[in-house]
Order: structure tokens, then sequence, then C-alpha cells
């Protein structure tokens, strides 16, 4: 289990990463048009569209790191009410359900993406708007890894007093 | 799908699961019993994770990051004291005015209670204000100011109930001043401690004070001048939030080093992304259930026994009151608000109005007992049992609840400065 661990934290070292550039991208980019825009009257047109996907990115990225940092929204009353083993416990459980709950939207998000794969239409610089898709179905596989992961370390620490 | 499937997921949601997966679960569970591909679910989770407005979020969500990562809760703490500590019940108004301020622009997600609450807390016990009242104020002051712009809970009922931004922001305007004053007089009458005992005004402390916020006080102009001006667009006013906020932290106050800012970033994405995968798998199971007619059928059975918009409205904040307090306000919004909007557009409701008596609601709930969010971040912040809260924050709750009436009964509250500003022609 420990080596999936460490995979675990590569990734999201480069999870992080990536997120750090996009979002300095999205200011940067959204900065200049904002110059471009006030004081030279013109912009860059597909400036808009790339920072859109750019929210999609972080934003799907972020997703998958929350899962890692347990900061997913969830109605939280159960946990603060139930005694703390029986809390741990259900929480275990709940892991594994959203695990494969999220095996399954990945797979539809992979077929969602071949459609539009199919589809073939093109974003900007001749890169196809599934490219920028895939981090849909990218999202939800590494949410799913992470639900099993946690929920595995968890009964791991049950077992070793 | 039958009763048992469905009373088995809604018991995985409250037992913690989380939403967004139980959303998806009950989305391709539908879609499949519809003979629809389940795919289908991220048509919509793609159109709204790159819809124009939605970038707004993760820009201005970062900016939030910034401020409460410097020392800005001190330094608007001392100058709000500068200023207030001599007026009868000042502290509590500074307490309700700097957590308005901070919750605005980093969102109700209990960070208010936890940045502010430590420096706030001391000072209403020095101003001998009950354990009680002061437990009771910060609590509920955790989520007041989620009516102000640029707090992200307006961003996104704008994009979920497909209205401008620009209004919603001009809209809570009023009603958040409204919740505060009401508050705040209730704390006037109830400071027990008498003028001459306070500290004297002094001039030269004030002045230090605005010095040392004179880079942070113009961010609530920065971001409406720039979008009624008509400079900015919504997410050009928070990418230049975010420029701002980062030059004037790291190289004003020097709070911020650029150590500092990935994690800052990354911190700020994860809470980002806890929203979208929800926004996004909320959106396309909701759509579904619209165009199955649930609405509509809904609709059927309200009108039975409900006629006039009113009596909707009284309906509508007891069940959001409910909400509030099982679930957080990002949550909350993506899930009901796109189930409401039809039913109110039947009453006759403006949108901008529900949306400013959504978010009202949520923020009550928020600290209603017994499960809102903020008592128990409350109890642990300071370390009192969340049934001592439960006492403390029952009279602001009162209080918010009359003011939420007076929100709900006059919507020019609301849309007084949506008027205003644009001209009658336009929608």
């Amino acid at each position: 289990m420990r080596w999936l661990k460490k995979i675990d934290d590569n990734i999201e070292r480069v999870e992080s990463g990536f997120i750090v550039l996009l979002l300095a991208g999205m200011i940067v980019l959204s900065f200049t048009q904002i110059v471009l825009r006030n004081f030279f009257h013109s912009g860059l047109n597909w400036g808009d569209i790339l920072l859109r996907h750019g929210a999609l990115w972080v934003g799907l990225l972020g997703a998958s790191l929350a899962t890692k940092k347990s900061k997913h929204l969830s109605i939280e009353f159960a946990a603060h009410l139930l005694p703390s083993v029986w809390a741990a416990r259900l929480s275990t459980l709940i892991k594994i359900i959203s695990s494969a709950v999220c095996v399954a939207l990945t797979y539809y998000a992979l077929e969602f993406v071949s459609y539009e794969k199919e589809g073939g239409a093109i974003l900007a610089f001749g890169i196809p708007v599934w490219a920028f898709q895939v981090v849909i179905p990218y999202s939800f596989a590494m949410i799913s890894f992470r639900f099993i992961l946690s929920a595995s370390a968890f009964s791991k620490l049950k077992e070793s007093p | 799908m039958t009763a048992a499937v469905v009373s088995g997921i809604i018991l995985l949601a409250f037992l913690g699961a989380p939403l967004f997966a139980v959303i998806g679960l009950s989305a391709a569970l539908s879609f499949y019993s519809a003979d629809i591909e389940p795919s289908a679910l991220f048509i919509e989770l793609y159109r709204v994770a790159s819809a124009p407005t939605l970038t707004a979020i993760p820009l201005f969500t970062f900016a939030g990051f910034v401020l409460a990562h410097s020392d800005m809760p001190e330094r608007l703490t001392r100058l709000s004291q500068a200023f207030l500590g001599r007026v009868r019940g000042g502290v509590a108004w500074m307490a309700l005015g700097s957590c308005a301020f901070f919750t605005a622009f980093t969102g109700a997600s209990g960070v208010t209670i936890i940045a502010l609450g430590g420096l706030l807390y001391p000072l209403l016990l020095k101003e001998n204000y009950s354990k009680n009242f002061s437990l009771g104020l910060l609590t509920s002051s955790g989520s007041i100011g989620i009516l102000f712009p640029p707090s992200l809970p307006l961003i996104l009922y704008g994009i979920v109930a497909k209205v401008s931004v620009d209004k919603l922001f001009l809209a809570g305007i009023l009603p958040g001043i409204l919740l505060i004053l009401i508050v705040g007089i209730y704390s006037r009458a109830r400071n027990p401690i008498s003028l001459q005992n306070k500290e004297p005004f002094s001039l030269e402390k004030a002045r230090s004070a605005i010095r040392e916020s004179i880079w942070e006080l113009p961010l609530p102009f920065l971001v409406l001048f720039g979008i009624y001006g008509g400079w900015l667009t919504l997410t050009e006013s928070a990418s230049l939030t975010c420029v701002y906020v980062v030059i004037v932290e790291m190289l004003v106050y020097k709070e911020l080093s650029a150590k500092d800012l990935p994690k800052v970033i990354r911190d700020s994405m994860v809470l980002v992304g806890s929203i979208i995968i929800i926004l996004g798998t909320a959106m396309g199971f909701t759509s579904y259930l619209v165009d199955e007619q649930v609405p509509m059928q809904m609709l059927e059975i309200i009108s039975n026994y409900v006629d006039s918009p009113l009596t909707f409205l009284i309906l509508l904040n007891l069940f959001l009151l409910l909400a509030g307090c099982t679930m957080d306000v990002f949550s909350a919004i993506v899930v009901i608000v796109p189930l409401i909007v039809p039913l109110a557009q039947n009453y006759g409701i403006n949108l901008i109005h529900l949306g400013i008596i959504f978010l009202a609601n949520l923020e009550i709930g928020y600290s209603t007992p017994p499960i809102g969010l903020n008592l128990f971040i409350s109890s642990s912040r300071f370390e009192e049992p969340v049934v001592r809260l439960y006492k403390a924050a029952l009279p602001f709750l009162g209080l918010q609840l009359i003011a939420l009436a007076a929100i709900t009964y006059f919507p020019h509250l609301s849309l007084f400065f949506v008027e205003w500003a644009t001209p009658a022609s336009t929608p």
C-alpha cells in the first residue's frame, strides 16, 4: 500500500503545480484583456474561451485534490453527532461507496469524451475540444482512486494498534 | 426509481457522503432508468464548468484566500476599534462590520469565525458583554456578509438561476445592511458598559489605523466601480482584484511571500473544485428533473394548497431554513435553486429578489440549532459545548428572522439599487 501512497503524493505534486500555473496564467491572460480593451481598444479573441477552459481545469483538478484533503462538500452533522469510532467506520463505508460511484462516473465521462472526439470540433489553435475535456474523466478517476486509498489507509490504521 | 432506492440515496446524503457523488449516483440511475445515456450528465457538467461567469469563481476565491492569509483581520479590527470603540455598542458593531467585510471576500465557509472570532471574542468580553451574548453574536456574524459583493454564493446563484450577477451584487447591499442594522441595534441596547468607562476617541489612533488599512479599504469599491462604471466584466474585475491583492499583500504589507503563493493557490482551488464538481453534477441532474417536468408536478401539488405568492414565500422560507442548517450554502444553491426557480416564476416572483431571499435564508440557517454549521465551527473555535451555543444563538436567530421577513415581503429592498442602476427599458 505504501507505494500507492507514494504515487498518490507525487501525482498531488504534479496537480498542484499545474493548478498554480493555470491560475497564474488565467490571471495574467484576463489582466492582459483588461489592458488591451481599455487602453488599446483591442483584445485576444481566443482569450475568453481559453479562460473558461482554464476554469474547467483548475476546478476539476481542485476537485481531485479536494478528495485527498477530505474537503468535499457534504452534509456533516452525522459525523458531529456520532461517537468517534462509529463516525470513522461510517466514513470508511462512505468512501468505499463513493469510490464505486466515481468508477461508474469515470466510465460515463470517458464515453462523453469519445462522443466529442467523434464530433471532432476544434476549440482554438487547432486543438480539438475533446483534448480540453480529458480532465473530466481524469478527475473522476483520481477521485475514485483517492477515496479507496484513504478508506484502506484507515482500516490499516485500525489493525495495527 | 423505486421508493427504496430514493430513500437509500437520501440516507447516504444524510450520513455524510460527498454530495457530488450522491447527485452523480442519482443522475446516473435516473438517466439509466429513463433510457438516456448516463454520459449525457457530462454535457451539462462541461457546459456549466466552462460557462463565462464561472471564471470569476476561482479568481475571487483566490483573492479571498490571499486576504485571509494576510493580517487583514487584525487591521480591520484595529480600524473599527479606533472609530467605534467609543460609541455605545461600538465593539459589537465593529464585530458585525468586519465579519461582513471579511465574509464577502472569503465566502461563508467558516473562515470568518476562525479568523476573526479569536480577535473579537476577548474584545466583546472586555466590554462586559455576557459570554452567551458574545458567542451568539460571533456565531451569527460568521455568515452575515454573504449578501455583499463579491461573495461567491451570489455569483453561484447567478450562474445557476441564469440571472445577471451584476444585478445580484447590487441587490444584496440593502438587505445585507438591514440584517446588520437589526442585530446592531440590539447589541447597542444590550451594551452593559457606560460611556464614561470607555477609552476616549483618539485622532492619532484613528489616523494610524486608516493609514494601516488604506490599501485594503478600497477593495469593495474596486469591484463595484469597475463593473458598474462599465470598464470591467465580472471576470475582469475578479482578475483585477487578484492582481491588486497579490501586489498589496506581497509588496506593501509583505505578509505574503512568493513561497506561500503556491499553497494559497492550491488551498483556494480545493474549495473551488469542491464547488465546481457539485455544480457540474447537480446541473446535469436538475436539468433532467426539469425536462421530466418535476418542478411542474411539484407546482401542481403545491398550488392546491398555496395560491398567493406570499404564502409560497413563507413556505419557501421555512423550507430554506431547514436546508440552510443541513447543507452548506454552495450545495444548497446548486441543488435547490434549479427546482425552485420554475415555481417562483409561476408565482410571479422576481428572480433577483428570490436570490436574495435564498441567500438570506441560507445565511440564517448556518446558525440555526441543532445542526447549523456555524454552531459546530464556533463550538470548536471557542471550546464551548454546542448546547451552550444553541442558547447563545437564539436571540440573534430571532432578530435575523425579523430581517428575513422584511427582505421577503418588501421586494424593493432588494430591487431598489437594481432599478436605480438600470434604465427602465431593459428587463
